[in-house]
């Protein structure tokens, strides 16, 4: 049965590996074009498909795109379909004639390669790369196109990006896309320039001061998070929203997906390996490849439980399924490893840390407390399993630590602290209503019902919140 | 006597001491105020009560604005303010400060939307401070231990509780108790025609019942209680789903200017609480937010012996 669930709305298409400039931090090694390209013929169809498929924008990038010399007609023939063309490019063969024809194929965004400050910028890339990006600023703005820079950060550049702010606002950018430098292609072999996980809360909070400021709409990339309320207001203040959105897992194979140069269709052109490869377009139409239902599986079907480390057990866990699935590869080696570049997981770190130097079980019992009523359901977690160490025969631990697991998502977790609380006192209708709750959503729900009910009926039905729950599992709710 | 607090770091909490200020010129001083903690307001609360003379609650607001030291103690002093030198007694609350994390995170959980479950539970205790042995406020109201005989879950009880029948559970009642005012309400010759329970009864009564229309739909169980019944975007009266102009039955973004109503949003003062106002804000029939209000349960005393329904509330 096709995945009609899964709509795209967007694609990052490499239209060629070729490239003029052999930056230090290329995460796909480019140099000359790679045989087995699409030729224009093929690209025009595929550019069809992707309007048919209802794609509302495309990124195109490579390599250096516009190396490819029918780039401007694969522009045409995608914004001509209705679809929004943005390019990522170098900007060194972006001259007023580029622009002009660009403009006049429909492209509606241009993003520019900048990585420094001009001395900097030209060391990763490439001798007098900075002064051809800055005349494809001008030359851009000269048409009226909307054009952006785009910045992977590494221990190159993290230490001057105030300065780099300031060179881009004298240029006249408006917007500002930031990114992490992964270990891949090029970068993989210079492990000098890759950030510490630790560095990620300096880049958000540059995004975010520099959000705050207002001089330049900041974007950082999916690969920096997540749920950092000064991330989240970056991005708020940057797309002009009026509340937090709150980052929702990878779009690959979901949302979006990647074309590689010879048209074979990925999740993310970043995930590139062959198991990650769902066709071809030369063998299979492109919706045939998006509505395969085994396709794109890796993500469709990747859940909490197959996550690791902290990632595994993250109140967030089912909603943000471990963030960038390419950072867990490229740091880790697996895209089901824990994501340490997560700002996130690093508090958690802290806070692990910070727990296990407490020997005070009352007093953490009573934080967990506050913990709970607060909604930081993750910490009071912490603060539950250091006081049940130092505090093993007490039932009552045992309950609070079923909820808060109950509330992070750790259902198994949750299981094993009600059996626990229960085999200290079978009559504790609290931590039967707990195992009740963790057996319905580890899919035992018959069995789940079954002993809320007995919950309820031991509590006379006096207790409103056994009540309440079990009407959530009887309605379908839960 | 000495309490202990644990609070967080840039979120209030309150201290509430009750004192004859008003009636005398005896009341609490604070006194003594440690580095890292600031006093953000002084208010007074009215005991309800039909006596002339009655007792006050002091409510002290504080913020925690740094790590304090270890042994950080608030000092309250009971003066005579017509002879500041004459001193009766000290009252030292203990501060443990948590402090916070200097990256904050949005608060999720895949469960909040399914299980707002309330705190009254076995593994969260109730109490204001929690976990305190002799909790300062308790039930969510003030006491302390020259409370407990005057002053229980917040009405005037103890000795007076069991001979003077003038004042019980907070309402007035005694003699003129059948007549008057019954649990809050005002019954007795009116109370057949006027009001029960707190709602409009007599010649509506057929129609309405508690309050809640009722009659051939309340058999047929299409409405009871005034809520529709197995109604699956109303239930209990509260709108299911995530309806952005109603929220727990109510409009939302009414908050200044709707009463029993709960105010939705994150307002800092009031959450889930009635009317609103400079001193309803901290307590009455209401719920303080802030650190305060994870230990304050809807404002009742919920115990073994409550009744699944009290005063038309849950508890």
């Amino acid at each position: 049965m096709a995945h009609i669930e899964y709509k795209p709305v967007t694609a990052v298409w490499e239209v060629t590996m070729g490239c003029n400039m052999r930056c230090g931090h290329c995460g796909s090694s480019c140099a000359g074009a790679l045989p087995g390209e699409l030729s224009t013929m093929e690209a025009l169809d595929l550019c069809d498909q992707i309007a048919e498929l209802g794609l509302r924008w495309i990124t195109l990038s490579g390599g250096e795109p516009l190396t490819r010399k029918d780039t401007p007609d694969l522009v045409k023939r995608l914004s001509g379909n209705g679809v929004k063309v943005n390019i990522i490019t170098n900007g060194w063969l972006l001259d007023t004639d580029m622009a002009k024809r660009l403009k006049d194929s429909g492209i509606s965004t241009v993003a520019i390669s900048i990585d420094g400050t001009p001395e900097i910028h030209d060391s990763v890339r490439k001798e007098g790369a900075f002064e051809h990006a800055r005349n494809a600023f001008h030359a851009m703005t000269e048409f009226g196109i909307e054009t952006g820079a785009v910045t992977t950060i590494t221990k190159k550049n993290i230490d001057i990006l105030s300065d780099l702010k300031e060179e881009l606002i004298g240029m006249g950018v408006k917007t500002w896309q930031v990114q992490l430098g992964l270990p891949m292609g090029n970068l993989k072999e210079r492990p000098d320039w890759v950030l510490e996980p630790k560095q990620v809360n300096d880049v958000i909070d540059f995004c975010y001061n520099t959000a705050k400021e207002g001089r330049i709409r900041i974007y950082p990339a999916d690969c920096i998070g997540y749920y950092s309320k000064k991330d989240l207001e970056t991005r708020r203040i940057s797309f002009g929203f009026d509340r937090h959105s709150l980052w929702d897992g990878c779009n690959a194979g979901v949302r979006g997906f990647g074309i590689l140069h010879n048209g074979d269709i990925l999740g993310c052109t970043s995930i590139r390996s062959k198991e990650f490869i769902e066709g071809n377009i030369r063998k299979r139409k492109l919706r045939e490849i998006w509505e395969d239902e085994n396709a794109f599986l890796w993500r469709r079907q990747l859940t909490k439980e197959k996550l690791s480390g902290s990632c595994k057990t993250c109140v967030y866990g089912s909603k943000c399924l471990g963030g960038c699935p390419n950072t867990r590869l490229t740091m880790k080696g697996s895209i089901y490893e824990e994501n340490e570049y997560c700002a996130y997981n690093l508090s958690l770190k802290k806070k692990e840390t910070k727990y296990s130097k407490c020997d005070n079980a009352a007093a953490l019992r009573r934080l967990a407390d506050s913990l709970i009523q607060q909604g930081d359901y993750q910490e009071a977690s912490f603060a539950l399993k250091r006081t049940k160490e130092l505090d093993p025969e007490n039932a009552d631990v045992y309950s609070a630590i079923g909820y808060s697991e109950f509330m992070c998502g750790n259902y198994e977790s949750c299981l094993e602290a009600n059996n626990k609380a229960l085999e200290m006192d079978s009559n504790n209708t609290y931590a039967m209503g707990g195992r009740a709750l963790a057996l319905f959503r580890l899919g035992q729900k018959d069995e789940g019902i079954r002993i809320m009910r007995e919950a309820v009926a031991l509590t006379g039905g006096r207790d409103i919140n056994l009540i309440q729950d079990l009407r959530y599992m009887t309605d379908g709710k839960m | 006597m000495a309490n202990e607090m644990v609070v967080f770091q840039g979120k209030s909490f309150s201290v509430g001491l009750q004192s004859m200020l008003g009636s005398t010129a005896y009341g609490w001083c604070l006194t003594g105020l440690p580095k890292g903690v600031v006093l953000l307001n002084i208010e007074t609360e009215k005991v309800q009560s039909p006596n002339t003379v009655a007792p006050i609650i002091q409510k002290f607001w504080f913020v925690a604005v740094s790590e304090t030291d270890k042994k950080a103690e608030i000092e309250f002093t009971m003066m005579n303010f017509t002879n500041l030198s004459a001193t009766d007694q000290k009252h030292n609350v203990s501060i443990s400060v948590v402090p916070s994390d200097s990256d904050e995170f949005a608060k999720y959980s895949e469960n909040n939307d399914a299980m707002l479950r309330s705190i009254s539970n076995a593994a969260i205790p109730y109490g204001y401070v929690l976990g305190a042995q002799d909790p300062l406020l308790k039930y969510g109201y003030a006491c302390d231990v020259a409370d407990t005989p005057t002053l229980k879950y917040g009405y005037p009880c103890g000795i007076q509780d069991a001979t003077n029948t003038n004042v019980k559970y907070g309402y007035t009642c005694g003699a003129n108790d059948a007549t008057a005012v019954k649990y809050g309400y005002p019954c007795g010759t009116q109370d057949a025609t006027l009001m029960k329970y707190g709602y409009p009864c007599g010649v509506e009564d057929a129609t309405l019942k508690y309050g809640y229309p009722c009659g051939a739909e309340d058999v047929a169980t299409g409405v009871k209680y005034g809520y529709p019944c197995g109604e699956p975007v109303l239930k209990y009266g509260y709108p299911c789903g995530d309806t952005p102009a109603l929220k727990y039955g109510y409009p939302c973004g009414d908050a200044p200017v709707l009463k029993y109503g709960y105010p939705c949003g994150d307002t800092p003062v009031l959450k889930y609480g009635y009317p609103c106002g400079a001193q309803d804000a901290t307590l009455k029939y209401g719920y303080p937010c802030n650190i305060q209000n994870s230990a304050v349960a809807y404002g009742y005393n919920c115990n073994a012996q409550n009744a699944m329904m009290k005063y038309g509330y849950f508890c």
